[in-house]
């Protein structure tokens, strides 16, 4: 956890520059403190998953190595499901709200006719009666490198209170469904290998 | 699971808003510390990220299943998680905990069944009533538990002390009619988070 903290200052530490360097129209809150506070869940378990910063922009990026569901030949009954959890606290500067512009996740799936995937990405602050959920849906067959990007419609971005110094959460599910395939003579899988935070949207309050 | 605590604190005192730093609000708790024991959040599997204002945390867990049949263990139909809290009322001013929530997943077959049971009590105080949540099967869905006492079942701390607020959650699968040699039943708890802490004044002395 101490390990996963300091990359998280490693992140903060940085965030800065890509806030200054994006060219986007958002207003520039100048450097702004990310933690990561916790990544935990079925699919990150301790020493699964890793936290950087992404050189390619974005507010952080976590590799995963066992946010896999499987169902079919050799797969456990409780495998057709995995969660994680990410807890960051974003320190927003006086006058300034962000939004979480989304994300990005990339994987591979191996799944028979038959069966389909769902990856459920919310975003949500504390005490938020209006979490934010993103659904994507694999279908079969498919045998393939998977990327899925998940972005808040520009036009209604879930704002923060001003000033917030809070906690930030996001919550990613991995479904993947039998369906009619027949579990006694194929394997399905799908692996989620990383996802990526864009970078935040900024508004003045 | 104290490091993950300690990480916690750690956070705070480099924000400068650590509960020794900050003035204590007069209308809402401070959370001090949380600490999590039991078959279900067992060390390396369960995070606890306390918010940086230090008023709501949340708990996640990547292992608090219940399961009963194919590939379960005879002990896996049972498992538990002991959520031990410090908080500190504004002056003058007792607490309760106001609710909880709690999200997970089930995939339980024809026949078979699951609770969550909890309850809470301030160390040295009795228990609170014995509050418990079942689903039957067939289902494969999201669990979600929002737990709200009724006011005059609420269990509020004795005033002038600190006492640890423990709640003891209970999870349960059972197989029911179900044919256990044939299929597999699980509930898995992924996050709890508190919804309120109700205020009270405490008698002048």
């Amino acid at each position: 956890m101490l390990k996963t903290m300091l990359l998280g200052g490693l992140i903060a530490a940085l965030l800065g520059n890509t806030v200054v360097d994006d060219p986007a129209p958002d207003p520039d809150p100048g450097p702004v403190w990310v933690y990561l506070v916790s990544i935990n869940g079925a699919g990150c378990q301790d020493g699964t998953a890793a936290v950087r910063y992404p050189p390619e922009g974005g507010v952080f990026s976590v590799s995963y190595s066992g946010f896999t569901t499987a169902v079919g030949i050799g797969a456990p009954p409780t495998g057709a499901r995995k969660d994680c959890q990410i807890t960051l606290d974003i320190n927003a500067p006086n006058g300034f709200a962000f939004a979480v512009a989304g994300v990005r996740h990339s994987g591979y799936a191996s799944m028979a006719p038959g069966t389909s995937a769902t990856l459920r990405t919310r975003t949500f602050f504390q005490n938020d009666t209006d979490p934010r959920t993103f659904t994507d849906t694999l279908t079969s067959p498919l045998n393939d490198d998977v990327n899925l990007t998940d972005a808040t419609d520009p036009a209604t971005p879930h704002f923060s209170p001003c000033g917030y110094f809070g906690s930030t959460y996001i919550n990613m599910e991995l479904r993947l469904s039998v369906g009619t395939s027949d579990p006694r003579r194929t394997s399905s899988f799908v692996a989620l290998e990383s996802t990526i935070a864009l970078p935040l949207i900024w508004k003045r309050c | 699971m104290l490091k993950l605590v300690l990480a916690g604190s750690l956070v705070a005192g480099l924000l400068g808003t650590g509960i020794a730093d900050a003035p204590t609000p007069n209308d809402r708790v401070v959370i001090d510390s949380v600490f999590l024991n039991g078959s279900g959040c067992s060390p390396g599997t369960a995070a606890v990220a306390v918010s940086p204002d230090n008023t709501q945390f949340i708990v996640t867990y990547s292992n608090f299943m219940a399961s009963v049949g194919i590939g379960a263990s005879p002990t896996d139909m049972r498992k538990t998680c002991q959520i031990s809290l410090v908080v500190h009322p504004p002056a003058g001013q007792t607490y309760a905990l106001g609710g909880m929530s709690h999200r997970g997943f089930a995939s339980l077959a024809t026949g078979a069944s699951a609770v969550l049971r909890k309850t809470l009590y301030f160390q040295g105080q009795s228990t609170s009533p014995l509050s418990s949540s079942t689903f039957t099967g067939a289902m494969s869905d999201d669990v979600l538990v929002d737990d709200i006492p009724d006011r005059a079942s609420m269990v509020f701390a004795p005033c002038g002390g600190l006492p640890t607020l423990n709640i003891n959650l209970d999870l349960r699968a059972t197989a029911g009619t179900s044919d256990t040699r044939k299929t597999t039943s699980f509930i898995a708890l992924n996050e709890s988070v508190p919804l309120s802490f109700v205020l009270r004044p405490c008698p002048s002395t």
